[in-house]
């Protein structure tokens, strides 16, 4: 009885076990085109939410006289919303950082409509405002630089070897509500706290405000010099702030400034 | 049962030596039945073909139905899979939700799918919230859920019966923190994809007899950190014979492959985005339910134009 049980176990096992020698056949390992017309019943299943959508999508809000698309170090596109975002806020907000993987799609020439915009930003994101001290300004940079390239605004940056340097517009040197000075800062940090060297008469206490996403300021993309800073909400998304900008200027352009610059010492 | 698995074991290390068997016996060419893999990743909310840009003409899940359709007018066995992000990209989920993308796939016949990270993107209750008009079941062995309002609403494993070849298909879902926020994913546990991917094909293929093993990933294709993506994967587990990946949205036009831990094969798919390609993998299997033969292709879907 024992051995036959034994026998059973055994025949199921070869049944099972297959080698592992199997053909892939190469020539039909390739990429092949298909044109189609759209299947009827999933049509008629789409279009009572297509004329919701049209409704409120198809509105143009302005035109834009070039192509915009995301990249590195700097964009187009970049460039365009992180400008656009500090230039609303400019009162209280220093600087804009946003992230590539936020830009969902690209500007194209021509009319943009509410569409165009909440594809390039579907996310519910919201503008958020925190400080950094000047030796976290540079932790900011550094992440920049490691990634080729994040959209910024509000600073200049280079690096050369393993030093960076800064510069900014004016900034408001503030004590409570009242304005001391307004000046650039301009500083360089070779790595390491000690060797953050500010040229410019601002001392490292003193805070930048950093306009930015929510998203980015809750840990998102790992921008670890954010963790546990206050946030002030502005109370508005990313997306609205776009929409609004392209309401109120009609048309919108873009352009690469040199903001970030990587020299290599030969 | 333990003491039943312990003879299997040693049952299995005795056919090595028994491998003279001729492998003809084996291989009956003329009676290989087939077993169509379909594959989506990402999709991202994207209804209509492009409307512009390099891709103008291209996807559209109107378009994509009628090339599925006449795959399955072919008469093989089906499945139809997709691998996570099927919200989030176009004004259609901002304003319905994900409603339609759900209620699309169903109508197509979708089998299953994984999560991946921007399904949280209105929070887990946005995601309970459209599960009525999703008629197939997200699948993902590494989050643990029990704490949270999805705890009912999704399996850890399914077997699928295509024409009696057994099908075990796992979920894989990516790291949530630092990528989503925690506001929205909340009480969900991320567990090491790793261990359950051994855990999950282990029991699939070795408990439940299944015949080939799919593990649905939203880990992305490969990193040049030690980030587990889809290649580390492949490499440090056993059984998996087909990782469907998506997230990094890279465009294969066939199946990369790698060996694992045992120095098996293992392919990996991912075909892009947004609808642009549809993976087809078709699998020969002899009357053994052993794979002979495996054809792959990325279909382009491109609108018909007069
Ligand atoms: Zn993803």
């Amino acid at each position: 009885m024992k051995l036959r049980l034994h026998i059973i176990y055994i025949t199921a096992i070869l049944l099972s076990a297959c080698s592992t020698q199997f053909i892939i056949d190469s020539k039909q390992n390739s990429i092949i085109s298909v044109s189609a017309i759209p299947d009827s019943l999933i049509t008629s299943i789409i279009n009572p939410y297509k004329t919701g959508i049209d409704s409120v999508m198809n509105e143009v809000l302005c035109v834009s006289e070039i192509e915009m698309t995301k990249g590195r170090p700097e964009s187009l596109l970049g460039n365009f919303v992180t400008d656009l975002c500090l230039e609303q806020y400019s009162d209280i907000a220093d600087i804009c950082v946003m992230n590539n993987g936020g830009l969902r799609s690209t500007l194209s020439k021509g009319k943009i409509t509410r569409g165009n915009i909440y594809e390039l930003m579907p996310f519910e994101n919201e503008l958020v405002i925190l400080e950094l001290n000047t030796l976290e300004l540079f932790d900011l940079i550094e992440y920049i630089f490691l990634r080729e390239g994040e959209p910024f605004s509000g600073l200049s940056v280079y690096s050369i070897d393993s030093c960076m340097v800064l510069s900014s517009r004016n900034i408001l040197y503030r004590q409570g509500d009242s304005v001391l000075m307004s000046v650039p800062i301009i500083a360089s940090s070779c790595g390491g706290e000690e060797e953050v060297y500010i040229v410019s008469k601002i001392e490292e206490t003193y805070k930048i405000r950093v306009l930015t996403s929510d998203y980015l300021a809750n840990g998102g993309d790992k921008m670890s010099f954010f963790n546990n800073k206050n946030q002030l909400k502005v109370g508005l998304k990313i997306r609205d702030a776009i929409i609004n900008y392209c309401k109120s200027e009609q048309t919108i352009s873009s352009k690469l400034d040199g903001r970030i610059t990587k020299y290599q010492n030969e | 049962m333990n003491s039943r698995r312990e003879f299997i074991k040693r049952a299995a290390l005795g056919t090595a030596a028994m491998s003279i068997i001729p492998s003809k016996a084996f291989s009956n060419t003329s009676e290989l039945k087939q077993l169509t893999i379909l594959h989506t990743n990402d999709m991202h909310s994207h209804i209509h073909p492009f409307e512009s840009g390099r891709n103008k003409g291209v996807g559209g899940i109107a378009q994509r139905a009628t090339i599925i359709k006449q795959i399955r007018d072919e008469g093989n066995q089906v499945l139809l899979l997709d691998a996570g992000d099927i919200f989030q990209g176009t004004p259609y989920f901002n304003i319905y939700g994900g409603e339609l993308e759900f209620k699309l796939m169903s109508e197509m016949g979708y089998d299953a799918s994984t999560i991946g990270n921007h399904d949280f993107d209105n929070g887990l209750d946005g995601l309970v919230r459209q599960l009525p008009h999703a008629k197939f079941p997200f699948i993902v062995s590494n989050y643990d859920f029990s704490d949270t309002l999805m705890d009912d609403n999704y399996l850890k494993y399914k077997v699928f019966n295509r024409g009696g070849i057994k099908i075990g298909i796992f979920g894989i879902g990516i790291e949530l923190e630092g990528l989503v926020p925690k506001k929205l994913y909340g009480n969900t546990l991320y567990q090491n994809p790793i261990d359950k991917s051994n855990y999950y094909s282990d029991l699939l293929k070795n408990s439940l007899g299944c015949d080939l093993i799919i593990c649905l990933s939203h880990l992305g294709f490969k990193y040049n950190t030690k980030k587990v993506s889809d290649k580390m994967l492949a490499s440090q587990t056993k059984n998996i014979d087909l990782i469907i990946g998506g997230h990094t949205h890279t465009f294969l036009n066939k199946p990369v492959i790698v060996e694992n831990l045992e120095g098996k094969n293992v392919q990996i798919a991912q075909v892009g985005y947004a609808g642009i390609n549809i993976g087809r993998i078709d699998y020969f299997l002899n009357q053994k339910m052993c794979v002979k033969k495996i054809n792959s292709t990325a279909i382009f879907v491109k609108k018909k134009t007069k």
